[in-house]
């Protein structure tokens, strides 16, 4: 039978353990966190950063093979490379990322009560992208609107994911 | 749920980020659990129990409401 007495002494040791590893995880922690890299760990914006340019360069030479950009299609790559640049340096860093390796990043996130914010948040959001999405139905049975079906979809992620924000300040404010 | 968190855990000299180090989530969890307006999980509420060596129900007190009658 596992009782809290056992569970008091095993944890005595883990807590000895936990502090060293705690003080040693934090050291290693950094704003923009490290990536896993064979037997070693390299700064994650080292490898998104380049890793990005490179990516954007890709995309921005096809697009001018393609012909985007019209009678100047290089000029039109190299302005589609430049814009996607950012964009996919966060796609990497979202993908590469070591969230342990993130400063302030804990053990046990799934018990920390952000996640209890965020559960909350995405299912207040929901709720409020079908209500909004009824009202805008009903809206548009009664009233001839003519959108197109590629803006209405961006409305609807874009509205849910200013509402999951607002709510999710708000819980956090309320503590 | 009430409890006496905040007490105990003045009394080992603990700060809130080194009682959060201590169970593994974030300084705002411990926060939130002192203030009465977050109620742990319970693999949470035993490692409280562990950390100050006590049993759960000493740490903490339900409110009148919370009780079956």
């Amino acid at each position: 039978m596992y009782s809290v007495f056992d569970m008091s002494r095993t944890f005595v040791i883990r807590k000895e353990n936990t502090e060293v590893n705690a003080s040693q995880e934090r050291a290693n922690q950094t704003r923009w966190g490290r990536v896993q890299f064979g037997d070693g760990r390299l700064p994650a914006m080292a490898v998104a950063i380049p890793a990005g340019v490179v990516l954007a360069s890709m995309t921005g030479a096809v697009a001018a093979v393609l012909g985007f950009g019209g009678d100047r299609p290089w000029l039109g790559g190299t302005v589609l490379a430049c814009t996607l640049i950012v964009p996919y340096v966060a796609l990497i860093w979202v993908l590469l990322v070591d969230r342990m390796t993130l400063k302030g990043a804990t053990d046990r996130p799934e018990e920390s009560i952000e996640n209890t914010w965020f559960r909350e948040a995405s299912s207040g959001s929901y709720f409020d992208v079908i209500a909004a999405a009824g009202v805008a139905t009903a809206i548009t049975t009664f009233v001839d609107v003519d959108v197109q079906i590629n803006l209405a979809l961006a409305a609807v992620i874009g509205f849910g994911m200013i509402s999951f924000c607002a709510r999710y300040l708000l819980i956090s404010r309320r503590g | 749920m009430q409890n006496d968190i905040p007490d105990r855990r003045r009394d080992r000299g603990w700060s809130q980020q080194q009682l959060a180090d201590l169970l593994g989530v974030s300084r705002q969890t411990v926060v939130s659990i002192e203030k009465g307006r977050f109620d742990p999980s319970l693999p949470l509420a035993f490692r409280l129990a562990a950390v100050f060596d006590c049993r759960i129900e000493e740490l903490f007190t339900p409110q009148t409401g919370d009780l079956a009658e």
